[in-house]
């Protein structure tokens, strides 16, 4: 199944087609993820990710075209 | 002494504004603030207010949180 | 039912005639309304030559074709007119809620030619318009008008206004058209061509209902949107402080990510645009000291005071425009600064926190505060404003101008105090702020002595605060668009949120990319600013806000949104199709008028010549050159000129729109 993965650009992008989904197996959590983008363990405890908008947990378990995108702000005008 | 009230679902209201320019007399105005962090003021019918129940803004609401009703008749004023 | 009214207002200000007239359906069809309606009359109306602060100018007000119709963040408006401060094609974009009241009047857009004998206002209501003198309200500024004509002309509706302040009835080429006591539609010097008609302010009072195709469909798409924008909130944990710290790993960062758009919301709903202020300052995205500093000198120490927290410290309310959910305005408290001569005025934009505080060495946020109010009371362009001191600072520092040009102000970077006195000078056209009141280029040719060397603008306009060293695309857009010097138009910061390659299928597709990528003048590139170009002009059509635009296509439905409200069922390369033709008019405006598109092109120094010896820019350069040509050439424009190739021309059907001459 698909998920939408909105990357940051220190992280492993090879996972992300050019629409910017990644193929994950039925049950996979967050943490699959995390572990396909090579999240540094030194990071994950402050960066910020949300799952379609709400906070989630590492164990959440991911459904077909779930949103996951991480904080990151940039400039405004 | 207005024939009409207008009530709004706070819960899904989220201060837009299209109702308060919808209304053909301005009876709506954005003075309430309410329950979020950033001091957003939200839509209230301001004092004096003569609203007919005319149910413009009910209609012209996007997220259709808002009854327009006329007061003596108790009922709600369709949406379209 | 489309959306659009299909019916204009065209008033002569010389004869007082005021007559209603019908767009055909093929003119929305082809141009949308907002920008595109605004260059169809324009380029049909105004003849070649005209003076843009003569009777012939035509000044347009127009609203977007989605205002209205249950749309969301579509709630922006335009003036349109023959720039004086860059020759061309001039359109300045605004809030609040003066679009829907322009087509709650029955119309999509009013126009003005000629000049009236005396100052007049137009008001409109559900009896019709009617021009109405304004001796009473000329000389006081935008503000204080406005209260004036809403208290004597709200019946059954509250008016709303477009007025103007003092600054353009002096016709400062930097004036602006203001609303709601401190929105205002800035560039372009559109508040001067309204001074120049003797026309004060546009004030309607209209209440009928704006119908569309599908209303139900286009409520599905807001509820959609809406219920994303609700859960976009901080996490208690991210303060003011973050900021400058992402900011400086934003600037150091050797890669580029395409980011989720939606999560700018929540920066927005807190903080607004100052967000910027901190973040931008260590990132290189705002110009330092004239363009001619760093980090390095706008250190810790500076940004520090004008970061986003000090802003929405004295922030009571929020505020937002028309149709908006996310709500990234304010009004904030001043009344103690400056012996307390004003109360309150709107929070201020990035734009102005960065013209007024790093581009002039100042950090002083309370100078910034009043001076903020004191430009939106007079009607003047803060960028424009700003960039002007920033020139004379440097001029001053360079020896070019001394205490006696300047009346005894001492311009050294950073002193407020004098920053305030010259910009009260400026709007009072008095001593040397009469040599600046007209922008950059025109004081630059004022003053001679090549102090022209410090004059940044491209084209005559100032540019926004956003550092084209670091964001190259957004120094081709100040460069190529046909109102040059924006800083609303494109960018790679832009194009890489709003996504555009998800639905348009030549919009090249973004993954993570080495950041010095953008710096390459390259086809791939180039595509990228065009698509941007043409989905801004949609942008502009629909009446949308730029803020919701870069939330991205997958979330701000612009194409399904327009679809619903109109019926035409076009597929999103329709769209950009429509949008590219939009672009090419504006530029074919330019050319009848006599531009030559290659004067545009942006200050040197904003290209990195000579580039920065310092900061998160320094050697930074953009090949500008090449990518004007590469941009123009997938435009379907001549490379070298600029000029739109006839064949381009007649494919967009351009040819059956326009009169010749």
């Amino acid at each position: 199944m698909k998920v939408k993965v909105y990357a940051l650009p220190f992280l492993n992008g090879d996972a992300i087609d050019e629409m910017g989904f990644m193929e994950v197996p039925e049950g996979a959590t967050l943490r699959y993820v995390y572990k396909k983008l090579q999240v540094p363990l030194l990071l994950r405890p402050i960066l910020l990710c949300s799952v379609n908008y709400e906070k989630a947990r590492m164990d959440q378990v991911l459904q077909d075209g779930d949103v996951i995108s991480f904080f990151f702000p940039i400039s405004g005008g | 002494m207005a024939r009409g009230e207008v009530i709004i679902d706070y819960q899904i209201c989220m201060g837009c504004g299209i109702c308060v320019q919808a209304c053909p007399f301005s009876y709506l105005e954005l003075s309430r603030y309410g329950n979020d962090p950033y001091k957003r003021l939200y839509p209230e019918l301001e004092a004096d207010h003569g609203c007919t129940g005319c149910g413009i803004c009910a209609k012209e609401c996007p997220l259709e949180c808002i009854t327009a009703r006329k007061k003596d008749e108790k009922k709600d004023v369709p949406l379209s | 039912m489309k959306g659009y009214t299909g019916k204009i207002l065209f008033v002569n200000l010389t004869t007082g005639h005021i007559e209603e007239r019908t767009i055909p359906d093929q003119v929305y069809e082809m141009l949308l309304s907002g920008v595109g309606l605004g260059a169809y009359v324009l380029y049909n109306e105004i003849p070649a030559g005209a003076d843009p602060l003569g009777p012939d100018n035509v000044l347009g007000f127009t609203s977007g074709l989605l205002t209205g119709t249950g749309s969301l963040m579509t709630g922006r408006w335009m003036v349109v007119c023959k720039s004086p401060l860059t020759g061309g094609w001039g359109d300045a974009n605004c809030g609040g809620y003066f679009a829907p009241a322009i087509k709650q009047c029955g119309y999509d857009g009013i126009f003005f030619t000629g000049i009236a004998e005396k100052p007049v206002y137009l008001l409109v209501n559900n009896k019709g318009p009617q021009l109405k003198d304004a001796s009473h309200v000329w000389g006081k500024d935008a503000t204080e008008s406005e209260e004036i004509l809403i208290a004597e002309n709200t019946v059954k509706k509250k008016p709303a206004v477009a007025v103007i302040g003092t600054a353009g009835e002096k016709v400062s080429l930097i004036a602006g058209v203001c609303h709601d006591r401190g929105r205002i539609a800035a560039r372009s010097g559109v508040g001067a061509v309204m001074g120049s008609k003797r026309l004060k302010a546009v004030v309607l009072a209209g209440s009928k209902p704006i119908k569309c195709h599908d209303p139900q469909a286009v409520k599905e798409i807001s509820q959609a949107f809406a219920g994303k924008v609700r859960k976009q909130n901080l996490p208690g944990i991210v303060k003011g402080g973050f900021l400058p710290v992402m900011g400086k790993v934003m600037g150091s960062m050797k890669r580029v990510a395409p980011l989720d758009g939606m999560l700018f919301a929540s920066l927005m709903k807190k903080w607004g645009t100052p967000m910027s202020n901190g973040m931008s300052a260590t990132s290189g995205d705002t110009p330092i000291k004239n363009w001619a500093g760093s980090v390095k000198d706008y250190n810790r120490s500076y940004y520090s005071k004008i970061n986003a927290d000090h802003v929405i410290k004295r922030e009571y309310r929020k505020y937002h425009c028309y149709s908006c959910v996310v709500g990234c305005g304010g009004v904030c408290n001043i009344s103690d600064i400056g012996q307390g001569k004003f109360t309150h005025t709107h929070k201020p934009e990035y734009e102005t926190c960065a013209v007024f505080g790093p581009l002039l060495m100042n950090r002083n946020l309370e100078s910034i505060f009043y001076i903020n109010e004191l430009l939106n009371r007079a009607g003047m362009d803060s960028i424009s404003a700003g960039h002007a001191v920033a020139f004379a600072m440097e001029c001053y520092e360079k020896g070019l101008i001394t205490r006696e040009d300047t009346g005894g102000l001492e311009l050294t970077w950073g002193n407020a105090g004098a920053i305030i006195k010259l910009v009260e000078m400026m709007i009072a056209r008095e001593g040397f702020g009469d040599v600046l009141a007209d922008g950059v280029k025109a004081a630059a040719r004022k003053l001679g002595r090549g102090t022209d060397k410090y004059a940044i603008h491209a084209g005559g306009q100032e540019p926004g605060a956003h550092d084209s060293r670091f964001d190259p695309m957004m120094g081709v857009h100040y460069s190529v668009d046909p109102t040059p010097g924006r800083h609303t138009i494109g960018a790679s910061q832009y194009y890489n949120m709003t996504r555009l390659w998800e639905k348009v299928s030549w919009a090249p597709a973004v993954k993570i990319y080495p950041k010095d990528e953008e710096y390459m003048a390259t086809d791939r590139e180039a595509l990228k600013s065009v698509a941007g170009a043409c989905y801004k002009q949609i942008v502009d059509g629909i009446g949308g806000c730029l803020f919701a635009q870069i939330t991205g296509v997958q979330h701000w439905q612009a194409f399904e949104w327009l679809n619903a409200a109109t019926g035409w069922n076009k597929t999103p390369d329709e769209y950009m199709l429509i949008g590219k033709r939009m672009q090419t008019l504006r530029q074919l405006f330019n050319i009848k008028h006599g531009i030559d598109p290659r004067t545009f092109k942006m200050h040197r120094r904003m290209a990195g010549d000579p580039p920065l010896k310092e900061g998160p820019l320094k050697g930074r350069q953009v090949p500008i050159d090449a990518m004007m040509k590469l941009h123009w050439k997938h435009f379907g424009w001549d490379e070298n000129t600029g000029v739109p190739l006839p064949e381009t021309v007649q494919e967009l059907g351009l040819d059956q729109l326009l009169q010749k001459g």
